[in-house]
C-alpha cells in the first residue's frame, strides 16, 4: 500500500513538473497530428502545406458573416488544391472559451480569430505578432479596408489583427407607424424631444424601447457606447484608453450613466430588462408591443429574416439624438471590427505566407461584395455593390451608415475585467440598485487596479 | 365509514398530487418537442402556442448540416466506455472502502470525496496543459479519461452507502468455503449491487452524455466530437435559432430517455427481486 | 467484515484500488495541485507568471462579490434539502402506499428532467419565467393571483429564489430513484409486519423507513451539498449571475475571472477557496448528524 502510495505520488509530481515547464515553453507550431485522409494537392509544384484554423463560424449558423466566410474560403480551396485547411468551427461563445485556454496552454492554431480586449494579453504572452508590414506589402488589399477598420487591434501604434467585419454596435430600429400612431411624426432630434416621445409611446401602451440586458452587454455596447460619447466626446475615451487623465468619475461620464438609469426610471425599457436577451428583446418588436429597440447593424439581417412583413416594411432606422451640452458629435456611433484575424508568432516560411493568403481570401474587397451580399457588413470596402440584391432594409442601413463618424465601442476597445465591473453595474443602474456615481467610483477603482 | 373518507380523501390528494407534479416534469419536454416543428418566424412571434403546420425542415437541417450522426456516434461511444469504466471501477473502490478497515481507508475516501467537490471549470486550463504535455489530446480515448474520473466519486459514494447496508454474512461464508477475493467481489457481491448499479449507469450515462467543457476544451478535431459541442452550434455570435436548437436538442435527449425507459424496467424488477429475497 | 483473518493482504487492497486510484489522481488531484499553484501567482495565461505569495487569498478574504455568491449558494443547498431531498422522500413514502396508482409511470416521468442536461433545464424555466408569456405568470393570470406576480428574474431580492426552482425541481427524480433504491436493500419482512395501507399506513412507514434510510439520507445530503456547491450552468443560463451580481454563484465567479477577465490566478484561488468551503460544510453537516446518532 505505502509502496503504491510512493510510486503514484512519485508519478503526479513527475507529470506536474512537466506540465508547469510547458507554461514557459514556446511551442514549436507543430500543432497536433494533420488529418491523413486529407487531400494532397496535386497542382502545379506547390509543396503541400496544411493549416489549422479555428473560427467561429458554424456552418449550422445562419448569419451573414458565416455564410460569405464559408463562401470565401471555399472558394480559396479550390484555387489551392495544395492548401489542407483543418478548420475548427465553434459557437461564439464556446471560441471565447476555447480561444482563452488555447493561449493559456500557448497551443494557439496556426490561424483564429483575436478580440480587440484580448490583444494586449496575447501580446504580453507573445503569442501574436503585428500584421502592417503584410498589409502594407500589398496595397489593393490595404486599401479597401474601411476607416477605423484596424482600430481595436492597434496597440502601441501598430495593428495586431486583420478585420473581416465592420460593426456598428448602436441603431435604433424603430417602427414608423406607431411612432406616428403615438403622434411622432418624425424621429426625435433632441433629447428633450426623444424623452417626450417616449412618454407619448408609453401613453399609448407601448414599451418604448424594448431591450433584452441578460447578456449584459448590450446596454453598455449597443447603447451606453453611443450614449457615452454624446455626453463626454471622443478625447475623453482616447485619453481613458491611453491613461493619459481622464477618469469615469468624470462628470461627462457620470451624466451618461444618469441619462440611460433616467430612461430606465421613467419607464423607457421595458421590466424583465435583465432578464431576457437580445434576441428576446427584438420578439416584442416584431409582435409591434414595442416601438423601438437598440442593437447593431447585425440586427438588420435579423429584422430582415425574421421579422413580419408588415413591420419589416414599417421599420427605419436613426441613432441617438444630441444631449443638451454634450461634447460628442450627434453623427458618433460606436464601430469598430471588435474581432479580427491573426496568425500564430510561431509560424514561419511557406506556412505563414499561405496563412497569409487564406487570410487574405476572408478579409479582401472579393470577400466583402460576398458578404454584402449576404447582408452583413465587411470591414473592406466591396468592388461593386448590386443593390437589387439588397432588401430595403440593408439599403437604408447603407445609406445611414455612409453618414456616420466612428467612435469607439467600448467593449472592443477597454479591457475584460474593467467591462465586466460595467457591465454588471449597469445591470444594477437600470433597475436602480446603485447610483450613477457609486458606479462611477467602481469602474475607475478597477480602472486604477 | 368515517374512516373510509378519510382514505379516499387521501388517496385521492396525493394521486392529484401526483399527477400535478408528473405533468411539470413533462410538459417542459413536450414543449421542447413541439417547439421544434415551429418556423423561426412562428416561434419569435409566440413561444408557447402549437405549431400551425408540422415543419420537419428543422430535423432535416439539424443531421444534414449539423452532421448529428457524426457526433451522435462519439458520444455513444464515450458514454458507454466510461459508463462500463466507471461501474467496475466504482464498484471494486467501494467494495473495499466499505468492507475493511486499512490504513488510508479514511484517507481515500476523502480524496474520491474531494472529486465530487470540485469546480470542474477550475481544472480546465491545469488539465489542458497536462493533456497537451503527454500527447493525450484529440484522440479516441481523451474523453473517457476525465469522465471515468470524475463519474467515480459519485458510483464510489453510492456503491459503499449502498454496499454497507447489505449483510456480509454470505460474503464471510464464501471466504470460508475458500473462494477467491475476486470471485467474491463480482460473483457474489456484484449482482446484490443491481438496484444502485442501475442508478449509477443512467447517471454517470448522463454525465457523459450532457458533458461540455472538457470536450470543448480537450479535443480539436471534428471528427471526435460529442453531441454537445455540436448542439451548440446552432448558437450564432448575436443570433440563435430556437426551433433548430431545439430540434437538435430533441435528438440529443431522445435516445437518453428511450435508455431510461428501457432500463427503468431492470430497475423495478430489481427492486421487486430484491424485496422478495429479503 | 472486521475479522481480521478474513481480510485480504494490504497488497492485495492495494491492487484492486491502484486503477481507479490511478486515474483518479491523474485527472483530478494532479491538476488540483496545478490549480493550487496558479492561485500564487500573477498569471493570465500564458508565459508571464510573477509570483505574489498569498496576495490572491488576502484579496479573496475581503471580496465582497465572493462572499456574496458564497451566501447565495447557500441559500441554493437550503432550498435544496427541504426542497430536493423533502420532496423526494415525500412522494418515496406514496411510492410505498397502495393508495397510489400509476406508480412506474409516475416515477419514470419524474425522472425524466434528470435526463435532460442542465443547459436546457434552464432554457425552459427562463421562458417559464418570461414577463409576457411564461407559463407561470399565465397559470397565475387563470388562477386570478395576478396580484403576486413579481419580476421573477429581474428582483435581485427574490431572483436567488427563483433561479434555485429548476434546480430543484431537476434533482427530485434524481433522489427518489437513489431513496427507492435503498429502500429495496430494507428487509421485506418489516414492511409485511406494518400493514402499509391508508394514512396510518403512510405515517407508519415514515417511521420505519426514514430510520433505516439513515445511511442513504447522509449521503443524499452530502451530494446535495456538493452538487450545489459547484452549481453553474442553470443559473448561467437563467441569468448569467445578474441583475447585477444578485444571483452568481461561486463557480461562476471563479469562471468569470479566469475566463473572461484573464485573472487566471485569482480564478484558482477562488476555485480553492470554493473547496476549502464545500469540504468544511460537508465535514460540518456529518458533525452534526453524527451527534444524534452513532454512525455504524
Amino acid at each position: 500500500m505505502r509502496k503504491a502510495l510512493k510510486c503514484l505520488s512519485l508519478l503526479i509530481a513527475i507529470t506536474m513538473v512537466f506540465s508547469l515547464a510547458a507554461c514557459g515553453s514556446t511551442n514549436g507550431g507543430e500543432t497536433g497530428p494533420t488529418d491523413s485522409s486529407a487531400v494532397q494537392g496535386t497542382g502545379g509544384a506547390k509543396a503541400p502545406v496544411t493549416l489549422s484554423f479555428t473560427h467561429m463560424f458554424p456552418t449550422e449558423d445562419t448569419e451573414g458573416n458565416s455564410i460569405a466566410f464559408h463562401k470565401a474560403l471555399e472558394k480559396f480551396k479550390s484555387e489551392n488544391p495544395n492548401v489542407t485547411i483543418n478548420e475548427e468551427p465553434l459557437s461564439h461563445d464556446n471560441y471565447e472559451t476555447k480561444v482563452r485556454t488555447l493561449a493559456a496552454g500557448n497551443e494557439l492554431p496556426d490561424i483564429f480569430i483575436v478580440k480587440g480586449s484580448m490583444t494586449s494579453m496575447f501580446i504580453q504572452n507573445k503569442l501574436i505578432n503585428p500584421v502592417d508590414d503584410v498589409i502594407n506589402s500589398d496595397p489593393e488589399w490595404k486599401e479597401a479596408f474601411l476607416q477605423g477598420a484596424f482600430d481595436d487591434f492597434v496597440v502601441d501604434g501598430k495593428s495586431y489583427g486583420i478585420p473581416f467585419q465592420m460593426l456598428n454596435t448602436h441603431l435604433i430600429y424603430y417602427n414608423k407607424q406607431l411612432l406616428n400612431d403615438a403622434g411622432i411624426t418624425a424621429f426625435p432630434t433632441t433629447w428633450t424631444e426623444f424623452l417626450e416621445a417616449i412618454n407619448k409611446l408609453k401613453a399609448k401602451g407601448l414599451t418604448p424601447i424594448s431591450l433584452g440586458n441578460k447578456g449584459n452587454w448590450v446596454a453598455e455596447s449597443c447603447i451606453l457606447s453611443t450614449l457615452g460619447d454624446r455626453y463626454t466626446g471622443t478625447d475623453w475615451f482616447r485619453s481613458i484608453k491611453e491613461k493619459k487623465g481622464a477618469k469615469f468619475t468624470d462628470p461627462e461620464f457620470i451624466s451618461a450613466l444618469r441619462a440611460l438609469q433616467e430612461l430606465a426610471k421613467m419607464g423607457a425599457f421595458n421590466t424583465d430588462l435583465n432578464s431576457i436577451d437580445n434576441m428576446q428583446q427584438k420578439t416584442a418588436y416584431y409582435n409591434g408591443k414595442a416601438a423601438m429597440f437598440m442593437e447593431g447593424n447585425w440586427a438588420v439581417s435579423n429584422v430582415i429574416n425574421d421579422a413580419p412583413k408588415e413591420i419589416q416594411d414599417n421599420t427605419e432606422l436613426a441613432l441617438l439624438p444630441a444631449v443638451d451640452g454634450g461634447k460628442g458629435d450627434a453623427m458618433a456611433n460606436s464601430a469598430g471590427a471588435a474581432w479580427a484575424y491573426n496568425v500564430n508568432s510561431s509560424l514561419t516560411g511557406d506556412k505563414l505566407a499561405t496563412a497569409y493568403k487564406v487570410l487574405k481570401a476572408v478579409t479582401d474587397a472579393d470577400y466583402a461584395t460576398i458578404s454584402v451580399e449576404s447582408n452583413a457588413f465587411p470591414a473592406s470596402n466591396p468592388k461593386t455593390i448590386d443593390k437589387s440584391k439588397l432588401a430595403p432594409l440593408s439599403i437604408k442601413y447603407l445609406d445611414l451608415s455612409a453618414k456616420i463618424k466612428p467612435v469607439p465601442i467600448y467593449d472592443a476597445q477597454l479591457s475584460a475585467d474593467l467591462i465586466q465591473v460595467m457591465n454588471t453595474g449597469l445591470q444594477q443602474l437600470l433597475i436602480d440598485s446603485i447610483t450613477p456615481e457609486d458606479l462611477a467610483k467602481k469602474i475607475q477603482a478597477e480602472y486604477e487596479k | 365509514m368515517k374512516h373510509k373518507i378519510l382514505k379516499l380523501v387521501t388517496q385521492a390528494i396525493i394521486n392529484l398530487f401526483m399527477i400535478l407534479f408528473s405533468i411539470t416534469c413533462i410538459f417542459p419536454l413536450i414543449w421542447m418537442l413541439y417547439s421544434s416543428l415551429k418556423t423561426q418566424q412562428e416561434f419569435s412571434l409566440d413561444i408557447i402556442s402549437l405549431p400551425k403546420v408540422l415543419h420537419f425542415d428543422n430535423f432535416i437541417a439539424a443531421i444534414k448540416i449539423g452532421k448529428m450522426h457524426m457526433f451522435f456516434g462519439n458520444s455513444l461511444f464515450n458514454s458507454v466506455v466510461s459508463v462500463i469504466l466507471i461501474i467496475i471501477i466504482g464498484f471494486v473502490v467501494a467494495y473495499f472502502l466499505s468492507r475493511y478497515n486499512f490504513k488510508l481507508r479514511n484517507f481515500i475516501y476523502i480524496v474520491f470525496l474531494f472529486g465530487m467537490l470540485v469546480p470542474v471549470h477550475s481544472l480546465l486550463i491545469p488539465l489542458f496543459i497536462q493533456f497537451k504535455v503527454l500527447w493525450l489530446l484529440d484522440k479516441r480515448f481523451t474523453l473517457i479519461l476525465p469522465y471515468v474520473a470524475f463519474g467515480l466519486p459519485m458510483a464510489i459514494f453510492l456503491f459503499e452507502s449502498f454496499i454497507k447496508s447489505t449483510p456480509v454474512e454470505i460474503e464471510e461464508a464464501a471466504y470460508l468455503d475458500g473462494g477467491s477475493t475476486s470471485t467474491i467481489i463480482f460473483k457474489i457481491v456484484f449482482p446484490v449491487c443491481r438496484p444502485v448499479i442501475s442508478t449509477i449507469l443512467i447517471l454517470s450515462f448522463l454525465n457523459a452524455w450532457n458533458e461540455f467543457p472538457f470536450a470543448l476544451i480537450l479535443l480539436r478535431k471534428q471528427s471526435l466530437k460529442t453531441l454537445p459541442i455540436g448542439l451548440s452550434n446552432f448558437n450564432g455570435a448575436y443570433t440563435v435559432n430556437y426551433p433548430q436548437l431545439m430540434a437538435a436538442m430533441v435528438i440529443a435527449v431522445l435516445p437518453v430517455i428511450i435508455i431510461y425507459l428501457l432500463s427503468s424496467k431492470r430497475i423495478i424488477e430489481g427492486m421487486t427481486a430484491g424485496s422478495v429475497k429479503g | 467484515m472486521t475479522s481480521r483473518t478474513l481480510r485480504p493482504k494490504n497488497r492485495v487492497i492495494a491492487a484492486y484500488l491502484a486503477p481507479g486510484l490511478l486515474i483518479y489522481c491523474f485527472i483530478v488531484i494532479v491538476p488540483l495541485i496545478i490549480s493550487l499553484i496558479y492561485s500564487f501567482f500573477d498569471y493570465s495565461g500564458g508565459i508571464s507568471m510573477k509570483f505574489t505569495g498569498l496576495k490572491n487569498y488576502q484579496h479573496l478574504i475581503r471580496d465582497i462579490d465572493f462572499w456574496s455568491s458564497f451566501k447565495n449558494n447557500l441559500v441554493i443547498i437550503l432550498l435544496s434539502m427541504v426542497g430536493q431531498i423533502g420532496i423526494a422522500l415525500v412522494i418515496t413514502i406514496f411510492m410505498m402506499s397502495k393508495l397510489l396508482k400509476l406508480k412506474a409511470v409516475h416515477r419514470n416521468i419524474i425522472f425524466l428532467p434528470v435526463v435532460v442536461s442542465a443547459i436546457v433545464v434552464g432554457f425552459l424555466w427562463t421562458m417559464i419565467y418570461n414577463k409576457d408569456f411564461g407559463l407561470l405568470n399565465f397559470l397565475m393570470k387563470a388562477l386570478g393571483m395576478e396580484s403576486l406576480i413579481i419580476p421573477w428574474l429581474d428582483n435581485p431580492k427574490y431572483v436567488i429564489i427563483s433561479v434555485s426552482m429548476p434546480i430543484i425541481w431537476q434533482y427530485i427524480g434524481f433522489y427518489l430513484v437513489i431513496f427507492l433504491a435503498a429502500i429495496q436493500s430494507i428487509p421485506g419482512e418489516i414492511y409485511e409486519s406494518a400493514d402499509i395501507d391508508g394514512a396510518v399506513g403512510i405515517k407508519r412507514s415514515l417511521y420505519i423507513t426514514i430510520p433505516l434510510m439513515s445511511d442513504t439520507l447522509k449521503v443524499a445530503v452530502m451530494l446535495c451539498i456538493a452538487g450545489n456547491m459547484k452549481i453553474f450552468d442553470h443559473i448561467y443560463v437563467m441569468t448569467g449571475g445578474g441583475p447585477g451580481t444578485s444571483s452568481m454563484v461561486m463557480a461562476q465567479y471563479a469562471y468569470i475571472n479566469s475566463f473572461v477577465m484573464f485573472k487566471l490566478g485569482y480564478g484558482s484561488a477562488i476555485s480553492i477557496g470554493i473547496l476549502v468551503l464545500s469540504l468544511s460544510l460537508i465535514l460540518l453537516s456529518r458533525k452534526l448528524w453524527g451527534g444524534k446518532k452513532d454512525e455504524a
